[in-house]
């Protein structure tokens, strides 16, 4: 339409904030979408504005955009984005094909279970390409449940969670290493290790420890009586 | 515990009590000997006493009338039967337009309550409704009312939709004349009506903006409870729109849009004293949808570490003791003019009468504010006291004492900070405590009654503000507990003890999610102990009868999601107004399924400070690279995502993996003791005051 994207989702944010219960705008949100799709942005506030607009109008539900809208729900983990989505989409839409097996990967995910998931994810390439970007984003969540969970993670541990092997490893560990302060140690044995940023996460001694601590509000309370 | 999810209009609706004769079923018709027109005496009193008090903006007799009067002249004359109509009162009431919308809406609330309200009467009030709201988002409204009967228009408005969801679903045993009925008046009660009605209401009335200005100290609103003492001003408007705050949210969760509700919520802060507390309905239903809908986004127990990201949004306390006897500031005007500041930095002043915006200079290392980060570990902020020398206005002294301890590293010059100080007031005399602590003097007014109070401040972080499911529950059980009893006599009772222990429901599924240690207050444990434990033993076992115990609890708990969309009018005929409650059901479920293997791995990490992932794996009886999966899975369920999409964690048992070892770190459960002090000091502070007063002849 010879609208610059910056324009188009200005409006739309401005629309969803100030007017979000208008059945009128609906085509502008099912278009925002599809701008997100290419553009690799996302907005979920537009997005369940949208749901909702399907939920009381089910009429002009489109399949196609709400698989989209899961899509990127989904590369937004680990925000529970997609559970969110799918508690406003009725039981009979999501009784659709493609909206099961979104709803098995996202399974996959929550529970961790990378292996099957991009074994699941290769079965469905035709589903999942339509989103550009979406390998990156599932990796960038693998790697953030990693850094969760791992100081030291073995080279076979991240190259299953990831879904990267041989010389495509040795690049991205090597991308990591120059940028993000990944480390390689030698492990046990002759197997490689990953030794990832230190953060309150996986270093408990940087956690703040609240175990003493009463809230200080609380304390406050007495304040007027110690006088 | 758990009744069936049968919304039932009318016989099962337990929000006020039931008169014990009434018992119609649905579409109930008046009784033969009903006239409308005809009116009694007492109503005749009543509606010309409460026209004439609202037209004299007597706020108090109207509450009395509203909550007293109108309750009691139900109870005795109206038990079966609606009031009289409101052609037949008009004419009392100079055939006032608004007050005739307000006695209908007071009209139909008592068919709701006491009576089944037939499909016409649904449509009515609805038209009701909007020409109510229409007047007052026109503006024209000059009346102030009770937020008691404010509250229950937004709280009944949204009653009514969402009882009118559940009637047009349930087309199974409709008859031809129902149904032509819904078909001629598809546009009563649309849900696209009630959220722009709610949203409209917020928007005219600025309330958004008018909190904002609050939290500047630019007006008073939780002051003053929303009322214009002063002014005379209408509040309705402004209160409508911040109840219709706490309305959307409730709308957003009949719909299952949580994160939207949460989002229309946020203008309000559930961690301060506010408006949403003085009637207890309000406060009650915001805390439950708050809590419901942190639930269902996972959010059991955050801790947020920064308020607002805002700099100089931090305030501190000091603890004071006076060397003489003190009384308290009440006229906080004379004061304020008094402390003239040298830069606005937002720091806040704690008194019994609320947080008080206090503004002076305090210079940091390079007397920038804006970044957090920077700021050294600092607060000078005083309590304000004031002896009178006599009762003249101005005849008091205040001093403000203050103390601030430096901790190093701070590389800012000692006299730097003082200079700031004596320039904002005069004269300053600065002498040096032990520690490193520094106390000044300042008097604003010389007295012969020369008088400090000796301050110290402490270090402060910022203000912690824990917002979370758990936390909000245990608060608000903790409040039903301790004040239902002066509640008693009210009609919203039952309705306070129905939501009392839904959220004792919810409170037993967030605790068998997410196990917490400490945040629970002991009488609410007891209470919970007393009427989950066998449940929340079951549900942390993970097998089916645990889902099954969830599954009760949470139908027992939740609210009663709607349908929105128009029904579809045409055979086949069916009752699905429970597909939105089996939908989120299902999806709770399964989450909680998700969830399965968490627990047990859970209670092997308690055993233990380090183990292998092998070892672990024989254990649960599961191989290695499952193991894996599992550990990534509990670290992923623990870590919830904030509104601001930082990641909190909420797992009182945490590790981290070093190649093959896993080491567990727990966080220690403290003893509660500091809580049990605290509320035993300001127990005895408050009986000492009592005592106090006692004059002894």
């Amino acid at each position: 339409m010879g609208r610059e994207p910056q324009q188009v989702s200005y409006t739309v944010e401005q629309l969803v904030s100030v007017n979000p219960y208008n059945p009128d705008i609906l085509t502008e949100l099912e278009n925002y979408v599809n701008e997100q799709v290419s553009s690799q942005t996302y907005s979920l506030d537009a997005n369940l504005c949208l749901l909702r607009l399907y939920q009381f109008d089910p009429t002009r539900l489109s399949i196609a955009i709400v698989v989209r809208i899961l899509i990127k729900a989904l590369m937004a983990m680990p925000a529970p984005d997609f559970s969110l989505c799918l508690f406003l989409i009725p039981e009979p839409v999501q009784a659709d094909e493609q909206i099961k097996t979104l709803i098995v990967l996202s399974h996959y995910l929550e529970t961790a279970r990378f292996r099957q998931f991009w074994d699941e994810a290769a079965k469905n390439h035709s589903l999942l390409e339509v989103v550009p970007g979406f390998e990156q984003a599932i990796q960038a969540y693998a790697i953030h449940v990693l850094s969760l969970s791992y100081q030291k993670v073995p080279r076979p541990v991240l190259a299953e969670t990831i879904n990267i092997e041989g010389l495509s490893l040795d690049k991205f560990i090597e991308y990591h290493v120059a940028n993000s302060g990944w480390v390689l140690e030698k492990g046990t044995g002759r197997s490689q290790l990953i030794v990832l940023p230190r953060n309150e996460f996986n270093h408990p001694g940087l956690k703040k420890n609240s175990s003493d601590g009463m809230p200080f509000e609380h304390i406050t309370r007495i304040f007027p009586v110690l006088s | 515990m758990a009744s069936s999810y049968d919304y039932d209009d009318g016989s099962l609706d337990t929000r006020y009590a039931r008169p014990p004769s009434s018992g119609q079923g649905g579409g109930g018709a008046a009784e033969l000997s009903y006239d409308p027109n005809f009116v009694p005496d007492s109503v005749k009193t009543f509606v010309v006493h409460l026209y004439r008090h609202i037209r004299e903006k007597n706020v108090y007799e109207i509450h009395q009338m509203y909550e007293g009067s109108f309750q009691r002249l139900s109870d005795r004359m109206f038990r079966e039967n609606p009031w009289p109509s409101v052609e037949a009162i008009a004419p009392y009431v100079d055939n006032d337009h608004v007050f005739c919308l307000l006695y209908r809406e007071m009209w139909f609330r008592h068919v709701y309550a006491r009576l089944a309200p037939t499909g016409q009467q649904r449509v009515e009030s609805w038209d009701n409704y909007c020409s109510l709201f229409g007047v007052v988002l026109h503006g024209v409204v000059s009346m102030q009312l009770p937020n008691q009967w404010l509250w229950d228009m937004v709280d009944e408005f949204v009653y009514q939709f969402q009882s009118y969801c559940q009637y047009r679903a349930k087309l199974k045993n409709k008859t031809e004349e129902e149904l032509q009925f819904l078909r001629q008046y598809d546009q009563a009660w649309n849900i696209y009506g009630v959220l722009n009605y709610l949203q409209a209401l917020v928007e005219k009335s600025s309330i958004v903006d008018i909190l904002e200005r609050e939290k500047e100290g630019l007006e008073q609103f939780t002051a003053t409870d929303g009322y214009d003492y002063e002014g005379g001003t209408s509040n309705v408007l402004k209160m409508l729109g911040y109840y219709s705050m706490i309305g959307l949210l409730r709308v957003h969760c009949l719909l299952g849009d949580y994160h939207t509700g949460l989002k229309c919520l946020a203008p309000i802060d559930i961690s301060q004293q506010g408006v949403y507390m003085i009637v207890i309905g309000s406060h009650i239903s915001t805390i439950y949808h708050y809590g419901f809908a942190n639930l269902m986004l996972r959010r059991l127990a955050l801790r947020s570490g920064r308020v607002d990201g805002r700099p100089g949004k931090v305030f501190g306390q000091l603890a004071g003791r006076s060397t003489k006897k003190s009384v308290r500031a009440t006229n906080w005007e004379n004061w304020q003019a008094l402390l003239c500041p040298a830069r606005k930095t937002g720091w806040f002043c704690s008194t019994r009468s609320g947080r008080l915006p206090i503004s002076f200079a305090v210079p940091s290392r390079n007397t920038d504010m804006s970044n957090d980060a920077d700021r050294p570990n600092l607060i000078g902020v005083s309590k304000l006291t004031a002896v009178p020398k006599s009762m003249a206005k101005f005849d008091w002294t205040c001093s403000i004492h203050l103390s601030i301890y430096l901790s190093p590293p701070i590389d800012m010059s000692l006299w730097n900070l003082l200079g700031v100080y004596r320039s904002a007031w005069r004269p300053v005399n600065w002498r040096p405590l032990s520690g490193g602590a520094v106390s000044g003097h300042i008097q604003t007014k010389m007295s012969e009654e020369d008088w400090l109070v000796e301050c110290s401040a402490r270090p402060v972080e910022c203000s912690v503000r824990y917002v979370e499911a758990i936390r909000e529950f245990n608060k608000i059980l903790l409040y039903i507990l301790k004040y239902k009893q002066y509640h008693q006599k009210s009609p919203q009772y039952d309705q306070i003890l129905k939501k009392n222990e839904q959220m004792y429901a919810l409170l037993a599924i967030c605790l068998s999610l997410c196990p917490q240690n400490n945040i629970i207050e002991e009488n609410v444990i007891i209470q919970l102990r007393d009427k989950y434990n066998e449940k929340m033993t079951k549900m942390l076992r993970y097998d089916d009868e645990a889902y099954t115990v969830y599954d009760e609890l949470f139908t027992y708990a939740c609210p009663k999601f709607i349908t929105s969309s128009a029904p579809v009018l045409e055979e086949p005929l069916i009752n699905y107004n429970q597909d939105a409650y089996r939908l989120q059901l299902k999806l709770f479920l399964y989450e909680v399924k998700q969830q399965q293997s968490l627990s047990s791995l859970r209670s092997f990490l308690k055993l233990y400070s380090a183990i292998s992932i092998g070892k672990l794996a024989a254990y649960m009886e599961v191989d290695e690279s499952t193991m894996r999966t599992i550990l990534m899975a509990y670290k992923h369920k623990m870590h919830s995502v904030a509104s601001d999409g930082k990641i909190i964690p909420n797992a009182d048992i945490d590790f981290y993996i070093s190649e093959d070892i896993i080491h567990v770190v727990e966080s220690k459960p403290s003893k509660l003791y500091g809580d049990y002090f605290l509320r035993q000091i300001l127990k005895f502070e408050e009986m000492i005051s009592e005592l106090d007063r006692v004059k002894l002849d």
